[in-house]
This record gives structure tokens, C-alpha cells and sequence, in this order.
């Protein structure tokens, strides 16, 4: 070996102990870390066992109310100014949730104005509960080129909420994505209930309505997996009043539709039969609670 | 120096520490499992204007695990479900799964050891909550990082009923 080769070999060593420890750290995992990895990969395993509650997602919802024929209203928006008052993690994850429900209802009902704006918000509040990456500048352009296309909106805002949730249960912040779950929900049903005002009882709309009972449920079993979280159990009792109304809704039995074709029919004997009155007592609970969501922040 | 020498250096570095990033990224595989349903899950049948629900996951499991999960279906809907899973979670035998109705239990549906096929289509005649139950073959595996775990993805897609018939 000629002593040339020495100062070359001394910069391979450096250089060999800093990149080892560096394949672990400064965005990778620290070999400390490699082990909370393999943890945390048992703890996701063992989680998966237990049920877990699926939730369909607003753009869903609001896609049909437009088939049943409801037509949009303006001032229906968390104004986007109202994102500087949110600087608790509580308010900062049920208001991602209900930005996200606006986003979808803007694409489907042909509300475009505050689209842009929206997106921007959720990016904030994306970066300030620690997913940043569900919104990138690239996503911004895109749909900045195609805000007149509803149906790209509604899929940059299903790519958004999608990969947000998958993030926050990635990163083990279960309680965040119940509380954003929770905030989508609160504001769905607070819009639709606006959209609805005058339909009859009876109606297709008032049967969708009432059947929101069954994923609120699914929620509340989430809600409830994550309630030693303070600021989950809070929203478990502001909600509970929303519950109570949807619970009150009773199952009647019913015909089953003829099914001509081959596919098997499940659901049949009971569907659920939701008064003028009840909606009106869920109309005005349902505000009540998206009215507490969206004012101003308190500490957590 | 030479900055031959300050070039070798760097480049010995790098290659030899090759192994130690390759390791990172095997620790990354539950993101691997993310979008693990919409490229994998494929229905047996066609048919017409089906739409992807947004009930639809995926997830990283081990061979032999069980697993709940609860679904909401729409009255005046058309649904159908399926699985896929990675082939180091069944070695040649089949996932098994039960479909019930998450207020009565009752079961609704559930695939059979001798069919292979693992799609469930229906009618929702009114809407309901199900119950998912899921139960991944026992295999016998070596416990390397690799065949410890894999992906296993749930598609549902769901379009209006349609109306047969005069």
C-alpha cells in the first residue's frame, strides 16, 4: 500500500462512520430508531387484528345528494380566514376534516370560488399536524390548471383525504384522524341538512339522510377506540347529542324490492323512517355542533 | 490531498455502505401496502359502471392473522367486494372470509374452501352496517423480514342500482 493512498483511506473512514450512522438518521432511521421501526411495525400488526371502523368519504355522499337532485347554496363554507383562529391540534385536525367535507361539496356542486383557497388551507394545516406531504406545490399546480373540471377536483380532494388518513394512522396519530373523521362528518351533515330544507318527508333525500345513522355509528366505535385522548372524549360528548337524534330514528319493516337479476339482495325487512320533526331536531343539533367546531381555537 | 484520492475515497464510501440504505427501505413496507387494493384487486366478472368506494384499504399482515372490519352499504346501491393478498401470506391456500350483518350477526355470506373465487357481489335492498371477517391461511415460513409480512388489499366498488327489465 504507498503512503498516498493514506489520506484517501482516512476520508473513507470519516466518511464510512458518518454514512453509517447516517443510512439510520437525518431522514432514514437512526439505528435507536430502526428498533422503534420494527416496534412500531408489531404494534400496526397486532392493531390490525382488532376491527376497525371504515367511514365512507364526503365526496361520496354529496355525489349522490346531487343524483337525488339537491341543488347548492351560497354561505355554506367554513369562511378559509377562520383557519387562523384554529391553533390547537384539536381544532387544527376537526377543521382539516371539515376544509376536506367543503372541498368535496364545492367539487360536486359546482362551487368553485373558494377551491384554491381551500386546498391552501388544508396544506397549512396538513404541515401543522405533521403531514405535509398530502398536499404537495406540484398537487397545487395541477389543480390550478384544472379548476374547471369537477371531476379532477373530486379526485385531487379523494387523493388528498385518502392520503391523509393513511398518514395520520401510518404515523399513529389515530385520535387526529378520528377527530378529522369526525369534523368531515359534522360538516356533511351540516350542509346536506341546509341543501335539504325543503325537501318532503318520505323522500329519497330523507331516506339517505336518515341511513347516515350507520356510519355515524361506525364513528362513534372509532371515536370511542381513541377516547382516552382528551380531545377525542370532548368531541365524543359534543356529538352526542347528534347521536341521540339519529339513534331516535326507528327501523320499520319494509317490502323488499324485486330483485330481477341473479345478484343476491341483502339489507331486506326494515328500513328507517325519518319524520319532518327529526330532521329539523338533527338540522339544528348538527349546526349547533359545527358552530362549536369552527369558532375560535381553545388551548389544546 | 489529491482529489483522486478525495474522489476514491467518497466513491469507497458510498458503495461499501450500499447494504445499509438497502435496509431502509425494506422498513418502509407498510407504505408499500398503502394503494396495495386498487393495483392488485381485479373482479372475475366485467360489468358496467361500478365505481371504486372510498371503504376500499389495504394493509400489511402476517401469515395466519384474522381481522375485523365494518363497512356501511347504501339502500338502492349495487356493491361487490374482493381480496387479494401477497403470496407469502398464503402459499397456495386460500383467504377465507365471512360477511354478516353487524346488528343481527347473521351471516350474509362467506367464500368456501373449494372456491377460489373471492368476489361478492349484491343488492342492497336496505341500508345496513357489515361486518367483515377476515382469516388468512396458517403458513409455514422462515422468520426473515421478508416473508414475515405482506400486503393485503380490499376492493369495493359500488354504482346505483340499475333498473332490468320492461
Amino acid at each position: 500500500m504507498s503512503f498516498k493512498f493514506k489520506p484517501a483511506f482516512i476520508l473513507y473512514a470519516i466518511l464510512s462512520f458518518a454514512l453509517s450512522f447516517g443510512s439510520g438518521c437525518g431522514g432514514a432511521d437512526k439505528p435507536a430508531e430502526s428498533a422503534q421501526a420494527n416496534d412500531s411495525l408489531a404494534k400496526e400488526l397486532a392493531d390490525s387484528i382488532q376491527a376497525f371502523f371504515q367511514i365512507p368519504m364526503p365526496g361520496e355522499y354529496y355525489a349522490h345528494l346531487k343524483r337525488l337532485g339537491l341543488k347548492s347554496k351560497p354561505g355554506l363554507l367554513n369562511p378559509v380566514a377562520n383557519i387562523a383562529s384554529y391553533t390547537g391540534s384539536k381544532e387544527k385536525a376537526i377543521n382539516f376534516g371539515i376544509y376536506s367535507s367543503d372541498l368535496f361539496y364545492s367539487s360536486n356542486f359546482d362551487q368553485k370560488a373558494d377551491v384554491l383557497k381551500i386546498f391552501n388551507n388544508l396544506r397549512k394545516l396538513a404541515e401543522e399536524m405533521g403531514i405535509a406531504s398530502v398536499i404537495s406545490e406540484n398537487l397545487l399546480k395541477r389543480i390550478e390548471k384544472n379548476l374547471a373540471n369537477n371531476d379532477s377536483l373530486n379526485s385531487y380532494a379523494n387523493d388528498v383525504f385518502f392520503d391523509a388518513s393513511a398518514n395520520l394512522e401510518k404515523n399513529g396519530q389515530g385520535a387526529s384522524l378520528a377527530l378529522m373523521l369526525a369534523g368531515g362528518f359534522i360538516e356533511s351533515i351540516y350542509i346536506s341538512t341546509e341543501l335539504a330544507a325543503g325537501e318532503k318527508e318520505g323522500g329519497a333525500v330523507y331516506q339517505y339522510l336518515a341511513d347516515q345513522k350507520f356510519p355515524l355509528e361506525n364513528l362513534f366505535h372509532f371515536l370511542e377506540r381513541h377516547k382516552n385522548d382528551s380531545r377525542v372524549s370532548e368531541v365524543i360528548t359534543a356529538m352526542a347529542p347528534l347521536k341521540n337524534a339519529f339513534e331516535a330514528i326507528k327501523a320499520e319493516p319494509a317490502k323488499s324490492s324485486t330483485n330481477t337479476n341473479e345478484k343476491r339482495t341483502i339489507g331486506a325487512g326494515s328500513t328507517l323512517i325519518l319524520s319532518s320533526k327529526q330532521f329539523k331536531e338533527i338540522k339544528e343539533i348538527a349546526t349547533a355542533i359545527r358552530t362549536e367546531f369552527t369558532s375560535k381555537s381553545s388551548s389544546k | 490531498m489529491k482529489i483522486s484520492n478525495i474522489i476514491l475515497g467518497i466513491g469507497a464510501a458510498l458503495l461499501l455502505n450500499l447494504p445499509l440504505f438497502a435496509q431502509t427501505k425494506t422498513r418502509n413496507k407498510t407504505e408499500y401496502c398503502e394503494n396495495y387494493h386498487k393495483e392488485k384487486c381485479k373482479f372475475q366478472r366485467e360489468d358496467i359502471e361500478f365505481q371504486y368506494n372510498s371503504q376500499s384499504k389495504s394493509a400489511l399482515f402476517r401469515p395466519g392473522q384474522s381481522c375485523t372490519f365494518n363497512i356501511t352499504v347504501f339502500k338502492g346501491f349495487d356493491y361487490r367486494m374482493t381480496f387479494h393478498a401477497d403470496e407469502n401470506l398464503l402459499q397456495g391456500q386460500h383467504l377465507m372470509y365471512k360477511v354478516l350483518d353487524a346488528r343481527t350477526k347473521k351471516v350474509l355470506f362467506e367464500t368456501s374452501e373449494d372456491d377460489t373465487n373471492l368476489d361478492f357481489e349484491f343488492v342492497c335492498d336496505n341500508s345496513l352496517n357489515l361486518i367483515i371477517q377476515l382469516q388468512l391461511p396458517e403458513v409455514s415460513y422462515e422468520p426473515t423480514d421478508e416473508s414475515m409480512y405482506g400486503c393485503l388489499g380490499f376492493l369495493l366498488e359500488s354504482r346505483n342500482s340499475l333498473k332490468t327489465g320492461f
